[in-house]
């Protein structure tokens, strides 16, 4: 028989939904059967969708739902490709991660099942090709995430709520967007819909498209909506969490690229008004992405909690992905996906260190842990590249992708943008500095003198995602050849890979030969390694304490919070303090309490005295005959 | 095939509430039994009547005297659609009665509950104006002597919410009686299709002071805003069946009658459809809005039933076909899920012995199925995909884009307002199966008899999500039936 008929994207979503089915059936029952089977449907769904590669397929996927019979279709192309891939990959590798660590958790075996619908509910938004199928896909990756949000229990219901409410509030702004594109094109398919935008109103794009906007901005995290993110990224299942940052949260941005690019279309795009040569749509997704990226730095700074700092940082990059995304050259482009790859990449390895470290210390707060480097090497290797990606530093992949986005701001001169982004770059590397330092250096706590690395099921999926990371520091031609077909495919001119040696990305500015750069990098760290290791032995080991408390004696310290990792960055914060005081957070929860207290207002007219119905009753009638005799 | 005559649908019911006590006498368990034979009989009736109807409307005369002397009933597919709907939730009702029922008092409760049938179908049924209010008046009562019956501690708060009703009530049949009246005087004639061939050279003044007071009359039995303050009260107050049949019957029958008078007499009159509009969205945002603070799980259903008919009345007075086939599918879906819920929170409220919402949690680890039930009804309520609810919404909004720049507004504002319903009923759902709770003792599951209607009513929530090519196919032309206008479909006659 031949196999590659079974190879479209409606057959992935068919598996994995009923996948989640089984799995939840099975796994009542026997959690081996639990486990054994979220692997398998998720490892063969990842399996299929990298078969997909290089094909452009699109069909009905189920009978019409509504009155007047629009079809649904799903298809593949090579943008959604690209991040059909990702979400696969690191949907199975979190599975696989989760074993251990959500082992005797709360309400373990929804766990599974809810992964594998978020999964397919997922791969369902990237794969649909109509309105109608995106918006149901959308919905069910909402709720999902939703659910595996509140598995933590009553701590994360709050955070949770406030997700939902914040995606459903998008959600419906998306909801009034399609339907007015619907209306107004009388159809729902992508390529139908692109082919008629020609030609139409500015007006009417503006409005449907900032409508659709804001569902993504929400996903995204993006500025005015931020809210939602670092409580719930924080509070979520350790196991979930990687999920959810790394892979649920580009989505934002792949929807971005959909109406944006592929729907509307670079023309209209520039026809609806340009700055620079970049859309004034494209330009203010950029400012917000840029905005969002700095100031969810500054938050990041000032976290003690590991995965607050994380969260925080999700919510930074994913600004700097918008920042490409807005500017729509080719360059920036190539770099926002090529940065969601690479923080899809390294985003993962780190909550999902996180996770184990939590799981072993049982706290989430950095100033009590310290000293993992040397207990546990595996995850502090891979978390430690995993950080060096994160802060861009060459010699990881990270550095590839901001140095496209950097270099397409400057190539713009945009001077509001681009040094916004350069300052959140230096605070991205605070923080993560931070994190290395308390979590796996300095002095280990007496409780953790027997910690060692997580199962193999944990460092697994950690070692594959950072070798990738490591591989395409060194090879960005693999990544960048995927990502220079997604960018024909929008219309964008796509960027030049040199397809004969994978190494060199070049284009007007420079050239970036990552070869040439890694060997002259890992050379200067030969050397520095030698230096230090002459110069090591002249050096003394001391109590850290020593250092601020000139030998007195500890104890009577103790509560001064003297762990090296408390009020880390106490200049920058004291530097930003009044500003960051004006918390958006504060916001929305006074609109929330001031709704309903409104609301308690409201329920006032239904007094429960019957005199006052009658009234009601009588002033209606009154107002009806008024209006009767004057108006009609 | 058979062809039952829509007359018999009433007059069965009403011959066999005379009947009921009779036979109680001589057998005294035969009063569910006899009751559950008549709705079988309308269920089986309606479901033929609404086949037949969908080719032609059927048109039955009572007595041989020919309209517009005599009294005629009209089914097209929009009442057929609505007298099945009736019967069906009647009927699934009657299996969820016995435990809620005082005992000793069987035969009134079953009497009366297919008069409520009775007079429900009648409403949806018949083409003349005045029996139109006849039947409201039977149902009316029906309802007021149903929700007074209530058994144990609540007794006293049903006994208020029904004089609370009542008094609303009468001012409803009154203002729908006098309406009735400037109409026979205006134009000379009741039968609603000669009503609507005369109404537009008649006296205009007349005739518009006429639909205020008809707007009034039934307004009051739509819940629509200000005129709904009965709702809550009664609601909260009735017995946990009769709150289902309040919610999917009275109500759905009582603004059927609402938008009959205005679309078909009155021709779509703009103003009155204006009116409607605003009152709609009033009704829905008060509605909502009263629902996020609840503390009392069937106060918070009565709400969102308030909102809901408010969302049916924006969807309706948009007046074109997308959003008429959307309001009838909010219609179908409020029935069903509003019923399901009702249901699932009577035994809720039975199994706990309170309303209050905070004892509901971690009640998935003490009643899943129950909570199972609840939750899929919340979920088609809020609009989730894959339920009926999704469809609706979905239907409705792009039917309000149709109307331009006020129907975007309109959209948003409708969108609001179901944002508010998915906050409270998150709530619900998320305390029943993510809160611990205080006394983890598993109670007692409802038995079969009454799982039946909810899982009944919990698969049509399903359907209607994923499969609503089966049910456009009715509400397709009973939507079209509605933009007609009634001139077509008698003939003039």
């Amino acid at each position: 028989m031949d196999y590659t008929a079974f190879i479209r994207p409606e057959y992935v979503l068919m598996l994995l939904f009923a996948g989640a089915l089984i799995t939840y059936f099975a796994g009542k029952y026997s959690s081996m059967a639990r486990y054994s089977l979220s692997l398998l449907f998720s490892g063969l769904a990842l399996l299929m969708v990298a078969l997909l590669y290089g094909k452009n397929t699109l069909s009905v996927w189920t009978p019409s739902i509504t009155p007047n019979g629009i079809s649904m279709y799903v298809g593949t192309n090579p943008l959604t490709w690209f991040f059909a891939i990702i979400l696969a990959s690191l949907s199975f590798l979190t599975i696989m991660y989760s074993i251990p660590i959500m082992k005797g958790k709360r309400m373990e075996n929804w766990f599974y099942t809810l992964t594998l619908l978020l999964m397919g509910s997922m791969l369902g938004v990237v794969f649909s090709s109509d309105l109608l199928s995106f918006f149901i896909f959308w919905e069910m990756m909402t709720l999902s995430s939703y659910l595996l949000v509140t598995l933590a229990g009553k701590r994360s219901d709050k955070a949770a709520l406030n997700y939902m409410i914040l995606s459903t509030m998008g959600a419906y702004s998306m909801l009034t967007g399609i339907t007015m594109l619907y209306v107004h094109f009388g159809t729902t398919e992508f390529s139908l819909l692109s082919a008629q935008i020609p030609g139409t109103p500015v007006n009417f794009l503006w409005l449907s498209l900032g409508l659709v906007a804001v569902g993504f901005l929400v996903k995204s995290a993006a500025l005015p909506f931020y809210v939602w993110a670092a409580p719930a990224y924080s509070e979520a299942p350790d196991g979930f969490t990687p999920l959810f940052s790394g892979a649920l949260s580009k989505l934002g941005a792949y929807g971005l690229f959909l109406f944006m690019y592929v729907i509307v279309g670079m023309s209209a795009l520039i026809g609806m008004g340009s700055f620079r040569g970049v859309s004034s749509f494209g330009y203010a997704i950029a400012l917000l992405g840029s905005i969002t990226a700095f100031i969810a730095t500054l938050y990041a700074i000032r976290e003690d909690d590991i995965k607050r700092l994380l969260a925080y940082s999700s919510v930074s990059q994913v600004g700097y992905i918008l920042m490409g995304l807005g500017i729509g050259t080719s360059l920036s482009v190539a770099g926002s996906l090529y940065h969601a790859l690479n923080h899809a990449l390294f985003k993962t390895v780190l909550f999902m260190g996180a996770g184990a470290i939590i799981q072993l210390t049982g706290t989430r707060k950095m100033s009590e842990m310290g000293g993992l480097a040397t207990r546990m090497p595996i995850t502090f290797l891979t978390m430690l590249i995993s950080i060096f990606s994160l802060a861009a530093i060459p010699m990881t992949s990270g550095f590839g992708s901001k140095w496209l986005i950097y270099e397409a701001a400057i190539n713009k001169g945009f001077v509001f943008i681009a040094p916004l982004a350069f300052v959140a770059s230096v605070g991205s590397f605070l923080y993560s500095f931070r994190l290395l330092q308390a979590v796996f250096l300095g002095q280990l706590p007496d409780g953790l003198k027997d910690a060692k690395d997580p199962s193999l099921l944990v460092t697994i999926p950690m070692i594959a995602l950072t070798s990738i990371t490591v591989l395409f520091a060194i090879v960005p031609g693999v990544p960048l050849g995927a990502i220079a077909s997604a960018e024909s495919y929008m219309g964008i001119q796509p960027i030049q890979v040199d397809s004969l040696f994978y190494f060199r990305i070049g284009n007007s500015f420079g050239a970036y030969n990552a070869l040439v750069v890694m060997t002259i990098l890992l050379f200067a760290m030969l050397v520095a390694m030698i230096m230090f290791a002459f110069a090591g032995s002249k050096s003394k080991k001391v109590d850290q304490h020593d250092t601020y408390l000139s030998g007195e004696i500890y104890e009577h310290h103790s509560d001064l919070g003297l762990h090296y990792a408390a009020n880390f960055y106490r200049p920058i914060e004291r530097m930003f303090e009044p500003y960051l005081r004006l918390r958006l957070e504060r916001t929305y929860d006074a609109f929330g309490r001031g709704y309903e207290l409104l609301s308690e207002g409201i329920r006032r007219v239904y007094s429960g005295d019957v005199q006052t119905y009658v009234y009601y009753v009588i002033g209606f009638l009154g107002m009806l005959i008024i209006l009767a005799g004057w108006w009609w | 095939m058979v062809n039952i005559d829509p007359t018999l649908m009433i007059g069965i019911p009403l011959f066999m509430g005379f009947l009921i006590p009779s036979v109680a006498i001589v057998w005294k368990n035969s009063p569910r039994y006899l009751a559950g034979f008549t709705i079988l009989f309308n269920l089986i009736a309606s479901t033929l009547l609404l086949i037949r109807s969908l080719n032609a409307p059927v048109i039955s005369v009572l007595g041989g005297w020919q309209p517009p002397y005599g009294i005629v009933f009209v089914a097209g597919p929009l009442g057929s659609m609505l007298a099945l709907l009736i019967s069906s939730m009647t009927m699934l009702t009657w299996f969820y009665l016995p435990p809620h029922i005082k005992e000793g008092n069987e035969t009134k409760f079953y009497m009366l509950f297919i008069l409520l049938m009775a007079g429900a179908t009648g409403m949806v049924l018949t083409g003349d104006l005045f029996n139109l209010f006849v039947f409201t008046e039977i149902t009316s009562i029906a309802s007021f002597s149903l929700l007074a019956y209530s058994r144990g501690k609540d007794e006293k708060e049903a006994v208020e919410a029904t004089i609370k009703y009542m008094i609303i009530g009468s001012l409803s049949s009154a203002f729908f009686l006098i309406g009735i009246a400037l109409l026979y005087g205006a134009t000379g004639t009741l039968n609603m299709a000669d009503l609507a061939s005369k109404i537009p050279s008649a006296n205009h003044n007349l005739v518009m002071m006429a639909l205020a007071m008809i707007i009034t009359g039934l307004g009051i039995e739509a819940e629509m805003f200000p005129l709904n303050g009965w709702t809550p009260d009664a609601y909260t107050g009735a017995t946990h069946p009769v709150s289902v049949m309040f919610a999917s019957v009275v109500v759905k029958a009582g603004f059927f009658a609402l938008i009959r008078v205005v679309f078909l007499i009155f021709g779509a009159a703009t103003e009155a459809l204006q009116i409607l509009m605003i009152f709609g969205l009033l009704t829905l945002f008060v509605g909502e809005s009263s629902a996020l603070r609840q503390t009392d799980l069937k106060r918070m259903l009565a709400y969102s039933s308030i909102g809901q008919m408010g969302l049916l009345l924006v969807a309706f007075s948009l007046n074109n076909q997308t959003a008429l086939v959307g309001g009838l599918y909010a219609m179908l879906n409020h029935a069903i899920a509003k019923g399901l819920l009702f249901m699932a929170a009577g035994s809720f409220i039975f199994a706990l012995g309170t309303r209050d919402i905070s004892a509901l949690n971690g009640m998935g680890k003490r009643m899943p199925v129950t909570s199972a039930l609840f939750t899929i009804g919340a979920f088609s309520i809020m609009g989730l995909p894959f339920f009926g609810g999704f469809i609706s919404k979905i239907v409705i909004i792009a039917g309000s884009m149709q109307a331009g720049t006020e129907g975007m507004l309109v959209a948003i504002l409708i969108l609001s307002a179901s944002l508010i319903e998915l906050v409270y009923f998150l709530r619900v759902v998320h305390r029943i199966w993510m809160r611990e709770p205080e006394d983890d003792s598993r109670l007692k599951e409802a038995p079969f008899t009454q799982m039946f209607p909810m899982i009944v009513l919990a698969a049509f929530v399903f359907l209607m999500g994923i499969y609503p090519q089966a049910f456009f196919k009715v509400l397709i032309p009973a939507a079209q039936e509605l933009l007609r206008g009634l001139g077509t479909m008698i003939g003039g006659a």
